[in-house]
């Protein structure tokens, strides 16, 4: 192939000029196809905005993450320090505080009744160490680490409340794999049908191309083209949508509820571009695998 | 060396017609050749085989020394831009005009377009159509369409130009005006292959006719 800049820069020319003429010979299809993208990319967009969300919700609440671990009364102080020093080994405890049972009994029972505070002879609270850790998806590890060691009587966390949040994460990001895998192969398969469509429509025009001497990257690019085109144009509005729709529930939410605030929606922004390349790639995919076959099919049903 | 040699070529279409048998003959460069025959002889067929519309069933082609069976699909757009073919049913684009028809097939070459608007009123003019640049073809005549078809052929300096039954609907006086054109393109070096019914043509021009009959090479006639 003789590529020299003057070709490249005609090739560039004709190559648009003949998308342009393939998109408005086939603009009615064109049309569905960008509309039924845009709402496949909204579907998924919506799983990756509610997937990010609960991301960062588990994240914040895992600051508050700490571990209460109360402490058999047989244990000398120097066990204790050496218990600590045993807890702080593991990679995910960030720090461990010792709280003294006289401690623990005034958390415990102040602004409790004081005739009921007289009546106990003594304090049957044990000794506390509280334990902070890194994240709360490795707890249960430490857990498991800590109530295996040698003084240790009982373990307190959150654990029901960060075992629901796992699980809804781990349901969502299932269905949301599950659920962007169906929309990826049907999103190809539409784009796939717009070019085999487009082929159709054009393929006197295309097969006259191939009798007078058009290589094959002059034939595909346009239509490998006008798949990109019709995706990226599809993701674009599926952007414009959502954005609209999370800065709404955005503002709404940080008005009711302080504590769990969501993701800024400038914040989404490597959301949107994940959303959109993905798409061109969609785009470039669905329209090559049509093509290839088809001018085959085309050149063979012809040349016979 | 031969510019076109067929070393005993058949062809089978999927059907299992054979349309060529065993077929072998050479075509030098410069040669103007009628291809005759009744309907059904196997004319288009070998237009085809040469164009690389097809490959052989059995035997070789070679054009310039090269098997074409073995150009791969990839490179085949570069050796059909060495052939001009005026196709029996001239597959013009009717929603483009006569200039933009003959441009199209300069644009897939990728010439930049100052050069495309240099040489398509050049080719028009060759074949008479210059006047009629912005016509479409509905609005051209039988004959006129087929010029048209002719400048498109050659747009791109074939080595060789095939025209499939270039003179089938037209009457004798613009016959021998598309003839005219053809021997003045086969003058200017380009091989010329055309297959005809016109027997009154080929007796007129006393040029190489090869007779084909359901496949067979019956006759090889040069003057």
């Amino acid at each position: 192939m003789d590529l020299n800049l003057d070709k490249l820069r005609a090739g560039t020319y004709y190559i648009l000029k003949e998308l342009k003429s393939n998109i408005s010979g086939n603009l009615g299809m064109a049309l569905i196809s960008t509309l039924t993208i845009t709402l496949a990319m909204i579907i998924i967009g919506l799983f990756m905005i509610s997937y990010a969300n609960f991301k960062r919700i588990e994240a914040k609440l895992s600051s508050y993450v700490k571990v209460h671990v109360y402490l058999s009364d047989k244990l000398s102080q120097e066990e204790i320090d050496k218990l600590i020093d045993k807890i702080k080994e593991h990679p995910e405890v960030i720090d461990v505080t010792f709280i003294p049972k006289d401690k623990v009994f005034k958390r415990v029972f102040e602004g409790l009744d004081i005739k009921l505070k007289r009546k106990l002879v003594y304090n049957p609270m044990p000794n506390l160490l509280e334990v902070s850790i890194s994240s709360s998806e490795r707890i249960e590890d430490v857990v498991n680490y800590i109530s295996k060691l040698k003084g240790v009587e009982d373990i307190e966390y959150w654990q029901k409340y960060f075992k629901a949040l796992r699980k809804i994460i781990d349901a969502l990001k299932k269905a949301f794999s599950l659920v962007t895998f169906l929309i990826l192969v049907a999103s190809v398969f539409i784009i796939s049908n717009t070019i085999r469509l487009t082929i159709l429509a054009r393929h006197r025009e295309i097969r006259i191309m191939q009798l007078i001497g058009a290589a094959h990257w002059f034939i595909k690019t346009p239509l490998v083209l006008e798949g990109m085109l019709i995706s990226t144009v599809g993701s674009l509005l599926a952007i414009l949508l959502l954005n609209l729709i999370y800065i709404r529930i955005y503002k709404w939410f940080s008005n009711t509820a302080t504590l769990l605030s969501l993701l800024s929606p400038s914040g989404l922004y490597k959301l949107w571009i994940t959303l959109l390349l993905g798409s061109v790639v969609i785009g470039a995919i669905g329209s090559y695998l049509s093509l290839e076959n088809s001018l085959r099919e085309l050149e063979r049903k012809e040349g016979t | 060396m031969a510019l076109l040699e067929f070393n005993e070529v058949s062809y089978i279409y999927p059907n299992g017609l054979k349309a060529i048998s065993n077929l072998s003959l050479k075509i030098d460069r410069g040669e103007f050749v009628f291809l005759i025959g009744h309907t059904g002889a196997g004319k288009t067929t070998l237009l085809k085989l040469i164009h690389r519309e097809i490959v052989p069933t059995e035997g070789t082609i070679f054009f310039d020394n090269v098997d074409i069976s073995t150009i791969p699909w990839s490179q085949v757009p570069y050796y059909r831009r060495k052939i001009g073919v005026v196709f029996q049913d001239l597959k013009l684009l009717n929603y483009k005009t006569a200039f933009e028809n003959v441009a199209y097939a300069l644009e897939i070459t990728c010439l930049p377009p100052k050069k495309v608007i240099w040489r398509v009123p050049r080719l028009l003019k060759n074949v008479g159509l210059w006047e009629k640049r912005n016509f479409f073809p509905d609005e051209l005549s039988g004959g006129e369409q087929q010029r048209l078809a002719i400048a498109r052929a050659i747009a791109n300096d074939p080595l060789v130009l095939l025209a499939d039954e270039p003179t089938g609907n037209l009457d004798w006086d613009t016959a021998e005006k598309i003839m005219e054109i053809f021997l003045e393109i086969n003058r200017r070096g380009t091989t010329v292959i055309m297959s005809t019914h016109n027997l009154e043509l080929v007796r007129k021009y006393k040029k190489r006719t090869i007779k084909l009959s359901r496949g067979y090479l019956i006759d090889d006639y040069i003057p």
